[in-house]
């Protein structure tokens, strides 16, 4: 019984357990701080025209189901929203990796003039206009509220913001099975390649990668890919590797919010970047597989905190 | 020059620094090594880090399923790493230069690094599924001939070899021979299709392995990395050793410094200390020459003064030569001194010996010795035996056949003042030859006496001024004939109406230095009573008269000067006088004797009554003492006495004289013993002539 325990722990290190990894639940956390975070993720105040908050965007399990998410005055954004769940296990953040951090990645949407087009001046103004942010603040970091506080608080919630117990987590740990369907979509993930890139606790957010890397894809001109950083020819289309982590409630996909369903997007993908072509019971398959990433929604997110 | 205790001071100061120092460099060597120790093991787990990264690439390059989750953490972990460093004493202090330069350039390298693993990331990820496509494609192809899947496998297996071995493949015609495809059958359209994508995928693995593996190999072996590592390590070790060695030397040249303040100090407080020495000892010399008597090197009298004044308990012996002017008259200053250091040689000889016993040469002829905590008695003993050994010792001094006699009298004090009172006590002996020693007693308290004596003294020069030494005369009565045969001259002093008795004066004239004077005045004025009166006159003259050099040539100029009347001209003897110098005497007696001078012996029978000396010295007349004759009438004794004299000087042919006739009764009984002359109050007092 040792023996068979021992070996199958072994067989399990060696092949896919670490490859895909289960999201393990934040249990500990500075309550206090993570509901100041949410009240500052959820309030339109810290934008320009008061009318846009982080949640405007980051709604639909942590993203948003818009193909281009509306920013203050209506402006329409130019990338597909990522979710805000797991984002926090991402190696890097945006679609072209351009912020290491989920600090670094706050200043993104906040002052761009598309999203919330606000200044970190007018921020700690519009805090410390507030009596509530006032008191808060003090009780939480016992000083007067300032951007970096803010910045720091909104990371704090963020970082409750985990899926965990999916069924393919739970099947990690031996505590669910799968059906053979599903069992065998994973196995085509695995032999088509898919895994190639989609690995790790996100199953994704862990490299870069083209799209249409054999097959290419279209391109725009604008589009917020490696390239807009680099201007380096072999970086256009080059995006961070999505997370498929409740990618069934993520639609639509893609930088370009091009694939609506995600048959759409496991066909393209095929095509565009494994360079092959899925039969259709390939692509069920695949898709039940995909559908048992579903985790919980942070119980942060969707109850009070306290 | 600095104070002693400044210089005391600045070498505690500076051994104290020394202190600090040491201290402070102990710790600051250990806090050198333990960071030395610290950054090395911080590089060494840099250079771990590092290979962790490779290790996890090489393993995400070798597995077709990999978590690249666990690379991007290692990597994440190298680069945090990376960061640390950087606030490190490598970036914040000047000391690790090099060290520094050489983990900049890692730190360069390591983003090139970043760079080409996420570049290894996207085409590993490319590479992986054009892999998974080609090994599948035998499923997918539906071939017919078994040629052709041996075509497909070799190819397959030609591939998964280039990726075992991760050798840059050289791609040859066969490799990826294409061609086949062409029989296979393309009416099919699944068959089509797939033909389609292996082409696509074996163009993409053509063009991106090689570059794939090349970029591999770089970010694994990385040899440059490598010696950087080494030269990081060895950049740190010798910049450590450095800071040590740079302190060492600080260290070694402040305690350099240090030891020479210290050094310089003590230098300086020998030298002061010798400076000291040496004004100590001048001090000495000066206090020794101002207390040293030079002649004998005796402590002298300041010294004694010195001595005495805290002293308690204590005795003196005042040592005083009798009549040593006449030494030094007689002999000369040089013998003098010869006595003096002689003298002082002994005393110090037998005073050495004894505890508690100091001595001083208190005055040209004067020792005092000081004796602490000793009964009278041993003080008188101790007297006696010095007073014996200077007199018994013999004197002979180079070039001087005459021995010469040294006589000394002590006086014993036990109260002060101690010096004063030994002088009164020898004074009070001074007339008695019996006594050597005298005692310090209240009773001998002569301070009036001294006054008196000054007067006196003043007296003896006025009337030396003034011819006032008078003679008078006592005549000689000749039994025979009862004629006035010659007179005895008498000096007296004058004073007003009265004739002062010489018992008043004359010791005190020898003091003053007035006595040859008067000796001279008595001579000159007795002969010239001779000649004025045409009398016989007799002379009294002492042996210290005789001996004393100036006296006896004035004798002699005054004797050749009246040659005419110097047969009428007696010079009269004390016989109490003790004769040191006999030899000198009778040369004096004989020479007189060519004059036709007489010689008497005054006051025969009271002291010495040396027959064999009246009789050596040639005596013409023998005066018979005073004191025989003025009771001789009642005296039988007496009476014995002198008719021995008077049958010795018959015999001898020496006239006899009886002094002190003063009745009838007396000069009935001389007459009947056979004296020859008569003198006295019965026939006349002293008077003028």
């Amino acid at each position: 019984m040792y023996k068979i325990l021992l070996l199958s722990f072994l067989l399990k290190s060696l092949f896919f357990a670490e490859v895909i990894t289960p999201i393990e639940e934040v249990k500990h956390y500075d309550k206090e701080k993570v509901s100041l975070g949410k009240k500052l993720f959820f309030d339109v105040t810290f934008s320009k025209d008061g009318t846009v908050s982080c949640a405007s965007c980051h709604s639909d399990f942590g993203s948003d189901s818009r193909p281009v998410s509306i920013g203050v005055g209506g402006k329409k954004g130019l990338i597909q929203s990522l979710s805000v769940f797991n984002a926090v296990n991402n190696y890097k953040q945006f679609w072209n990796a351009r912020a290491s951090s989920l600090e670094e990645q706050i200043d993104g949407p906040i002052h761009n003039d598309f999203e919330m087009g606000i200044s970190k001046e007018s921020i700690e103004e519009k805090l410390n206009s507030s009596k509530i942010y006032q008191q808060i603040f003090s009780q939480v970091y016992n000083e007067s509220p300032n951007y970096q506080l803010f910045k720091d608080a909104i990371v704090a919630f963020e970082k409750t913001l985990l899926t965990p117990n999916s069924r393919f987590d739970r099947y990690l740990k031996g505590e669910q099975v799968l059906t053979s369907l599903e069992i065998k979509g994973f196995e085509s993930f695995k032999q088509h390649g898919c895994i190639a890139c989609h690995n790790g606790v996100n199953v994704g957010g862990n490299s870069m990668q083209m799209m249409g890397s054999v097959i290419e894809y279209n391109y725009v001109p604008g589009q917020q890919d490696v390239y807009a950083i680099t201007k380096d020819e072999a970086d256009k289309n080059v995006f961070r590797v999505p997370s498929l982590r409740n990618v069934n409630k993520t639609a639509p996909y893609f930088h370009d919010a091009s694939a609506v369903t995600l048959k759409d997007a496991i066909v393209k993908m095929a095509h565009h970047n494994l360079g092959t072509y899925l039969e259709s019971n390939e692509v069920e398959a695949i898709e039940a597989f995909l559908k048992t990433l579903d985790g919980t929604v942070p119980t942060t997110w969707s109850q009070d905190v306290k | 020059m600095l104070n002693k205790w400044i210089k005391i001071s600045i070498a505690i100061t500076a051994i104290i620094f020394m202190g600090i120092w040491v201290t402070f460099y102990k710790q600051k060597s250990e806090a050198i090594q333990y960071r030395g120790y610290e950054l090395y093991n911080m590089l060494e787990t840099l250079k771990g880090k590092h290979y962790e990264v490779i290790d996890k690439l090489l393993q995400s390059a070798l597995y077709q399923n990999y978590n690249n989750d666990i690379l991007n953490r290692q990597l994440e972990l190298l680069n945090q790493y990376e960061q640390k460093l950087e606030s490190t004493e490598i970036y914040m202090t000047d000391h690790y230069p090099k060290t520094k330069l050489i983990l900049k350039k890692i730190f360069i390298q390591q983003q090139e690094w970043n760079q080409g693993i996420e570049i290894f990331k996207r085409e590993s990820g490319k590479i992986k599924n054009s892999f998974a496509f080609v090994v599948s494609s035998l499923i997918h192809l539906e071939l017919k001939n078994g040629n052709k899947t041996q075509k497909i496998l070799n190819i397959i297996s030609r591939l998964i070899s280039i990726k075992a071995s991760m050798d840059i493949p050289i791609f040859d015609k066969d490799t990826f021979d294409t061609d086949f495809f062409k029989n296979i059958d393309a009416t099919n359209e699944k068959n089509k299709m797939y033909i389609m994508l292996y082409k696509t995928h074996i163009d993409l693995i053509k063009k991106s392995l090689p570059s794939y593996i090349n970029l591999v190999n770089t970010l694994v072996k990385k040899e440059s990395s490598k010696e950087y590592f080494y030269d990081l390590s060895q950049a740190m070790k010798q910049e450590n050793a450095q800071q040590l060695k740079k302190l060492n030397s600080e260290y070694y040249m402040l305690i350099l410094f240090s030891l020479l303040t210290i050094l310089i100090i003590i230098y300086y407080i020998i030298s002061s200390e010798k400076e000291k020495q040496h004004i100590i000892k001048l001090q000495r010399d000066y206090k020794k020459s101002v207390t040293t008597d030079l002649l004998t090197g005796l402590k002298n009298r300041s010294a004694y003064i010195e001595k005495i004044k805290n002293m308690q308990n204590c005795t003196i012996i005042f040592l005083d030569i009798v009549d040593f002017s006449s030494i030094n008259n007689l002999y000369g200053i040089n013998i003098g001194d010869f006595v003096l250091q002689t003298l002082g040689k002994i005393l110090e000889d037998h005073i050495e010996s004894i505890e508690n016993t100091e001595i001083f040469k208190v005055g040209a002829d004067q020792f005092v010795i000081v004796l602490e905590n000793y009964p009278l008695e041993e003080v008188t003993l101790l007297a006696i035996n010095l007073i014996e050994i200077i007199e018994e010792k013999d004197y002979k001094y180079k070039g001087l056949n005459q021995e010469i006699f040294v006589q000394v009298l002590a006086g014993i004090s036990t109260k002060e003042p101690y010096l004063l009172n030994a002088t009164l006590a020898i004074k009070s002996i001074a007339d008695d030859f019996s006594k050597k020693i005298a005692y310090y007693d209240d009773s001998l308290d002569q301070t009036q006496e001294i006054q008196e004596n000054l007067t006196m003294i003043q007296k003896i020069k006025t009337s030396l001024i003034n011819d006032d030494i008078a003679m008078l005369y006592q005549p000689l009565i000749d039994f025979k004939t009862k004629e006035i045969i010659k007179h005895e001259a008498l000096v007296r002093m004058k004073d007003k109406d009265e004739y002062i008795s010489p018992y008043f004066f004359l010791d005190l004239s020898k003091k003053a230095k007035l006595y040859t004077k008067i000796t001279h005045e008595v001579i000159k004025k007795s002969v010239q009573a001779v000649r004025d009166y045409n009398v016989d006159i007799s002379i009294n003259l002492s042996i210290e008269d005789i001996l004393h050099h100036e006296t006896c040539k004035f004798i002699m100029s005054t004797l050749q000067n009246n040659e005419d009347i110097a047969q009428k001209i007696t010079f009269e003897l004390l016989e109490t006088e003790e004769v040191h110098n006999f030899k000198a005497l009778k040369e004096f007696i004989q020479e007189v004797k060519t004059f036709g001078v007489s010689i008497a012996i005054d006051d025969f029978g009271s002291g010495y009554s040396n027959y064999n000396y009246l009789l050596e010295l040639d005596i013409d007349i023998l005066k018979i003492d005073g004191s025989l004759i003025k009771n001789i009438d009642k005296s039988y004794n007496n009476q014995l006495v002198v008719k021995s004299i008077i049958e010795f000087a018959k015999l001898a042919n020496i006239k006899t004289v009886a002094e002190f006739v003063a009745s009838q009764e007396i000069e009935a009984v001389v007459i009947e013993l056979g004296i020859d002359y008569g003198q006295g109050f019965y026939y006349s007092a002293p008077k003028l002539l």
